[in-house]
């Protein structure tokens, strides 16, 4: 992985050094290469607030400006009516799912050999 | 010379072309055969006139449309060619003679069923498609891909059957053969509704679809995710148009498999539940069934058949280049693979309907349909339900094999053709969300091939309003912001290896062991019955074990996979039987 000259018990099994990028192609560097930055995590935190806020923000700004006796958002129900409806409920199903993944995950997953016929692998040998 | 050109079903020229795939072992013909075959039938398709039988046949006193488009099937049609040929080229480098022959008869049958007019036909290619379809799965070669074709290859033949006996009943009750709406409330119909059902993947009746779609060759996958439930999606929506107990099943539809898809660690049984997921969509709109919420269920079908396929034609690179989809040994993957990593991540945006994506304006058509029919909780399901598909088709798939974790694989990228195949489905993504800024160009040019182009709601609709924009945003970056709160505080559960347990634990724990304790128990008690019947029986069962058993002589092998060639002739056989006592 690291350096093929180091022993492996002297490495620090490469959980403190960032991942080795000698086999990354250029064009993946300069699309991708931000994602794998020690800065990456806290500037998506960062974009992902800001661009939230201005979402949320916008919708009663909108409102504001369509005038009197006018709407800005065409609603079906008195629930999607509620101000910024879309991003609450967004934001609530995408956690509701997230965290049922704990009690689902300890409910409902087996060992991969739970069914006989399922033991292997499903998939083939790498064509690299 | 015209007439006879416009009256072959183009489903026929694939079919055609897949035998003679069967019986040609140069590569390079095969390649000819499986990238011609879909061309010659587009431009079949494109030249038939419309609302007309063009080919018909009488047997056994039954009239048979064979080949009738109209506005429905066309579309439907129009988008299995264009996968056709999208898959021919994604699979250039396979040599599989069976393979290729089996995977051009199945799509060949799934188009030809699109364009029949009556029970019998359709019944003749429900059933092809089931059968050369398994051969994709079995075709992995492993005894997890044989056992889960055999339970594949069980439902669906069941599904035929099942249609094949709704149709009969309701033949003797009405003396009328021909396709067309129905209402359920008559036995008959009854059982063609769960035939449909089985196909479409209804909640309990689903569990096919994730069994054995992860366990299909890397281009089986692909070929597979595009055609069966897409058919059964046109057959409901040609049969049970406005069908209210659809919304609710295609509500159900679409959330349990969310909840699935969050645990599950391999990738491509992520998809397969999202897929499920997304047909619900489709079934909750033909259940609304106005014609804006029919023109939603088929261009959601539409963009579905290309997003769908992007998105396994990426995971089958992966598995190509690495051996495995299982989340837990990837990641990290855009360093030597970043071509993959674009087009899933354009398939990822269109299906969780990013706006200029083509999942924004079919879905949107859907979701105005059923809230403005007034149904609140179906909506607001709907509604969770596309959080649910950001997680993860839009999030998990990306994220797990392409960013997070780095696995220190370091693959190749796809070959050239896989890029080029995932290339053209990611064209259409994008193409056909664009917004009309020419009549006739993105969004526009889906709207006109619908089937009810000229509804008046339909051709005032426009995706493209800020109210439209703005909300679907809202839903989607908070969700992305839920995603990375989650992550930062690590409340997002780990990948593990494991399998999850679904409702097929019935028939597959439980059913097979009852049916092995009592073939015990029947062994030791058997002999110990005095008489010749109890010494018979139990050589009966003894030898039946010998041939029919997972370790028996036909599950050995020899003709190639003989148990399945059996199971077929047999309930060929039962069936030519039902249909003449009765």
């Amino acid at each position: 992985m690291s350096d093929p000259a180091k022993p492996p018990h002297l490495s620090d099994h490469g959980e403190h050094e960032l991942p080795d990028d000698s086999y990354t192609t250029p064009t993946a560097k300069f699309l991708f290469g931000w994602t794998s930055k020690p800065w990456t995590s806290r500037l998506l935190l960062i974009v992902t607030v800001l661009i939230s806020l201005i979402l949320i923000g916008l919708e009663p700004l909108l409102e504001a400006l369509s005038g009197e006796g006018h709407h800005f958002r065409h609603t079906y129900f008195d629930i999607d009516a509620i101000t910024a409806f879309h991003a609450w409920w967004g934001f609530g199903s995408f956690t509701l799912v997230v965290l049922a993944g704990w009690p689902l995950g300890r409910l409902m997953r087996r060992r991969e050999d739970y069914y006989d016929d399922e033991a292997e692998p499903a998939g083939e040998e790498p064509h690299a | 010379m015209s007439e006879l050109i416009s009256s072959i079903n183009p489903g026929l020229i694939l079919i055609l072309a897949g035998i003679l795939a069967g019986l040609v072992p140069m590569q390079r013909a095969r390649q000819a055969l499986t990238l011609t075959a879909p061309v010659i039938g587009l431009l079949l398709l494109l030249a038939a006139p419309r609302e007309t039988d063009l080919a018909t046949m009488s047997l056994m006193g039954f009239d048979m449309v064979l080949y009738r488009v109209d506005s429905l099937s066309f579309i439907f049609g129009l988008a299995f060619l264009i996968a056709a040929f999208i898959n021919a080229v994604y699979s250039l480098h396979n040599d599989s003679q069976l393979e290729d022959s089996m995977a051009l008869s199945y799509m060949g049958a799934a188009v030809a069923a699109c364009f029949c007019g009556d029970f019998i036909s359709l019944f003749v290619f429900w059933e092809l498609t089931a059968v050369t379809s398994v051969f994709l799965i079995f075709l992995s070669g492993t005894n997890a891909a044989y056992k889960a074709g055999m339970r594949y290859l069980g439902l669906h033949v069941l599904s035929g059957v099942m249609l094949l006996f709704g149709a009969m009943l309701l033949y003797f009750d009405t003396g009328d053969l021909g396709i067309r709406q129905l209402e359920l409330g008559n036995p008959g119909v009854l059982l063609i509704f769960l035939a449909l059902g089985i196909k479409a993947g209804f909640p309990f009746l689903h569990t096919w679809l994730a069994d054995a779609y992860p366990k299909a060759t890397v281009t089986g996958t692909v070929i597979l995710s595009a055609f069966t439930t897409k058919l059964a999606i046109y057959a409901l929506a040609r049969m049970f148009p406005g069908e209210q107990s659809l919304i609710w099943i295609g509500a159900i539809m679409t959330v349990y498999p969310v909840f699935f898809a969050v645990v599950e660690n391999d990738l491509r049984k992520v998809l397969s539940f999202s897929l499920n997921n997304q047909l619900g969509f489709m079934v909750c709109a033909i259940g609304v069934g106005t014609p804006l919420a029919l023109n939603g269920a088929a261009a959601h079908a539409f963009c579905h058949i290309m997003y769908k396929s992007l998105l396994f034609m990426s995971m089958g690179a992966v598995l190509y280049r690495t051996g495995t989809t299982k989340a837990t040994e990837l990641g990290g993957l855009y360093r030597t693979m970043p071509w993959t990593t674009v087009f899933c991540l354009i398939g990822a945006a269109s299906i969780s309907a990013f706006p200029l994506f083509s999942g924004f304006v079919s879905k949107s058509l859907t979701m105005s349909a059923v809230a403005g029919g007034g149904f609140l909780i179906p909506f607001l399901m709907l509604l969770f339900a596309s959080a649910g598909v950001l997680e993860h088709s839009g999030i998990k798939i990306p994220y797990f094999a392409f960013f997070g974790h780095d696995s220190g694989k370091r693959p190749r990228e796809a070959p050239f053709n896989m890029l080029l195949a995932m290339g053209a489905a990611a064209f259409i993504c994008v193409g056909v969300g664009l917004p009309a800024f020419l009549p006739g160009f993105g969004f526009d040019w889906l709207y006109s091939i619908v089937p009810y182009a000229d509804d008046p709601y339909t051709q005032g609709y426009e995706p493209y309003t800020a109210d439209h924009i703005l909300t679907q945003m809202q839903l989607l970056m908070l969700a992305i912001f839920a995603f990375v709160i989650l992550q930062r505080i690590g409340a997002y559960p780990p990948e593990k290896r494991g399998i999850i347990l679904d409702t097929d634990i019935l028939w597959r724990k439980v059913g097979y062991g009852l049916a092995r304790w009592s073939g015990s128990v029947w062994q030791k008690a058997g002999p110990a019955l005095t008489g010749v019947f109890g010494g018979l029986s139990a050589r009966a069962f003894t030898r039946l074990e010998a041939a029919f058993s997972p370790r028996g002589t036909l599950a050995r092998g020899g003709l190639y996979n003989g148990m399945a060639v059996w199971t077929a002739v047999l309930l060929g056989l039962a069936l030519v039987v039902a249909f003449f006592i009765r």
